[in-house]
């Protein structure tokens, strides 16, 4: 991860067009994959509890959620403070930021709804119900909102333009930004690792009392 | 065949219920009515384009209806005839029965809203023939995306809230389908192409979720 | 589990719970619990407060699925989803009829819906059976507590079920309302299976077998 951080400012040539400020491109394009990526996650973790009923999947899908709702949310803001440099406005309804601001919208349901459900099964099966449908509302939106008229997208379409002439620049943030996605999804790997292993502390304490 | 039989007798037994007490009718309506009115009231005739017509009226219309259409789930597990209604059908023709339920409600709520709205905001609808159209899918739109909601809120506390904010981004999609869809019917010239496009988004993303809620309803419900 | 007695009981009505436990997130109720029945004899279940009693009703009415083990009904029917929905009726004081339906209505909705013919007849004199015919036309919400018992037995005998389950079926019940139960009990035994859940000394002087849920606590 230090290595990733270390080539972001010092290895990798600044973006066309983007200066200095591109940069927090290693950031934000790896946080809002972990995001969606923790998102799928908890849908997978839905569906296995759904299947099994066992309830370590609940936990491990709520689990992912935590995780990933701090990666979305970093990602919007790094987002909107690279929209600021880079467009000179923080939000600007880009399809995007509207899907990206709907992932949010679904962890926070997710969350409320979890919150609101004593009962432990019953709040196991309502919320892996809930990711799977919000997953496919998700989808759903990140192909119908750039279809709107009045959004289209100032998000370079192929993330990586591939045709560039200079063939070493471009490798190179190719390399970083591989490199950064691999170390961030490590990251949440890792995290939401212990995450879980902390529900399990918490839930262990409860069937002791 | 035996699942429309017994979606029927939930519907009858839920609109009768509904006859006698107007609960859930008399509570989207009366919202629904004092939202158009603040809107009026606010913006005192000012002229609107049609696209902000209709995202104003869908706006009302999703927040009178997320009011209302959790009332079939709640007084189940209020009242406590939850494991009654299980007994007596399968999760599929509950949530059927539910849902044509939800359905009724909302094309009633929206019988009104729609007139009142028009004429309180001066909005000139020209081709009412679209316009009840998409009023009447946006029914189907919303009843079919948000019934499963209702049984899952229905374990909560605070539901209402719990609904609307659970309701928004499983349904957000259609909503901006929708006002993409009735922008035309308020006037908005030379989309009518892009109308129709979105009319049939709106149909296959309903088409989706119903056939998704189809297949998890039964997770939900049982227990 | 595939045993050769299914084919040699054929027809004969059998109930049969195999190991079943249940747990409540991370509290276990009870584990381990067989039971097997015939129309014949009355089963009762006991068991001290909390013990599992109204949960194993459930789960043998097919309302909750068991954490553990199975339940059978034989012989099996082909067809209709559940195993259990439309062939097993349970009464139980935490399951309510539909306070703004009136009691005809009520015992109609739950006949429709359960996929069974609903004769005008098939109502009346399962009101009659409870002695509610008179009040056939009113609201059940109306109705004080033992009147409302008196509905829920109504609503499960007019579905006439192979297997009828009653927790605490005496709930509320005047004296003519515990000789109505024991008609009730009697006249099921004789056409299927029924099974009873009580701590009441009187009602359990209806079995004929007796299981204890403290035998089976977690």
């Amino acid at each position: 991860m230090a290595g990733v951080i270390a080539a972001a400012f010092l290895w990798s040539p600044p973006l066309q067009g983007l200066g200095e400020a591109g940069r927090i491109f290693y950031f934000h394009v790896p946080c809002a994959w972990v995001g969606t990526l923790a998102f799928l996650c908890a849908a997978y973790a839905g569906l296995k509890y759904l299947r099994t009923r066992d309830l370590e999947w609940d936990s491990s899908g709520a689990a992912a959620a935590q995780v990933g709702f701090l990666f979305t949310f970093l990602a919007t803001v790094s987002g909107a403070v690279w929209a600021q440099e880079a467009w000179g406005r923080w939000w600007n309804w880009d399809p995007r930021q509207t899907a990206i601001l709907m992932v949010l919208l679904i962890y926070g349901a997710y969350f409320a709804l979890r919150s609101s459900i004593e009962s432990a099964d019953r709040r196991a099966s309502t919320s892996a119900a809930y990711s799977i449908l919000a997953m496919v509302a998700a989808i759903f939106l990140v192909y119908v909102a750039p279809r709107l008229p009045g959004l289209d997208t100032l998000h370079p379409s192929p993330v990586l333009p591939g045709n560039d002439p200079d063939r070493g620049i471009e490798s190179r943030i190719l390399m970083v930004l591989l490199a950064a996605l691999a170390g961030f999804t490590g990251l949440f790997a890792w995290m939401w690792r212990i995450q879980v292993r902390v529900d399990r502390l918490f839930l262990r304490r409860e069937q002791n009392r | 065949m035996e699942v429309l039989r017994a979606a029927a007798a939930v519907l009858r037994k839920d609109l009768r219920g509904e006859l006698r007490t107007r609960y859930a009718l008399s509570s989207i309506l009366l919202f629904a009515l004092a939202s158009v009115a603040l809107v009026s009231f606010t913006l005192k005739g000012e002229a609107l384009t049609p696209r902000q017509h209709a995202a104003l009226v869908w706006v009302v219309v999703f927040f009178a209806a997320a009011t209302g259409l959790t009332r079939g789930f709640v007084q189940e597990a209020d009242a406590g005839t939850e494991l009654l209604l299980r007994q007596a059908a399968s999760p599929e023709a509950v949530w059927l029965g539910k849902l044509l339920f939800n359905l009724a409600l909302l094309a009633a709520v929206e019988a009104v809203i729609f007139p009142v709205y028009c004429g309180l905001m001066y909005a000139t609808v020209e081709q009412p023939a679209l316009m009840a159209a998409v009023a009447a899918l946006g029914a189907v739109a919303i009843s079919g995306c948000t019934t499963i909601l209702g049984a899952m809120v229905a374990r909560a506390r605070s539901r209402s809230s719990v609904f609307a904010l659970t309701a928004l981004p499983i349904l957000l999609p259609a909503l901006l389908l929708l006002v993409q869809a009735s922008a035309p019917a308020f006037g908005a010239g030379g989309t009518e192409a892009g109308g129709r496009e979105a009319a049939l988004a709106v149909v296959s993303y309903t088409g989706i979720l119903m056939v998704l809620s189809w297949l998890l309803f039964p997770a939900v419900w049982e227990e | 589990m595939t045993d050769g007695g299914a084919a040699a009981g054929e027809g004969r009505l059998r109930l049969q719970a195999t190991d079943l436990g249940k747990r409540f997130g991370w509290r276990r109720v009870f584990r381990g619990l067989c039971l097997e029945t015939e129309p014949g004899g009355v089963l009762v279940v006991r068991g001290s407060n909390g013990s599992g009693k109204s949960t194993l009703l459930r789960i043998l009415a097919g309302l909750l699925r068991p954490t553990e083990g199975t339940v059978r009904l034989e012989p099996a029917r082909e067809g209709s989803g559940s195993l259990l929905r439309g062939r097993v009726a349970l009464a139980a004081p935490a399951i309510n009829p539909y306070a703004h339906l009136t009691l005809a209505e009520n015992i109609r909705f739950f006949l429709h819906a359960r996929g069974s013919s609903a004769g005008e007849s098939g109502i009346r004199s399962a009101a009659a059976l409870v002695g509610l015919d008179d009040r056939l036309d009113e609201p059940v919400g109306d109705f004080s507590s033992g009147m409302t018992q008196r509905v829920r037995l109504a609503l499960v005998v007019a579905a006439q079920p192979e297997v009828l389950l009653l927790d605490e079926p005496s709930h509320c019940l005047d004296e003519d309302g515990r000789r109505l139960v024991r008609e009730i009990v009697e006249t099921q035994a004789r056409r299927g299976i029924c099974i009873l859940a009580t701590n009441d000394a009187r009602e359990a002087e209806l079995g004929e077998r007796y299981v204890s849920m403290d035998d089976y606590r977690a």
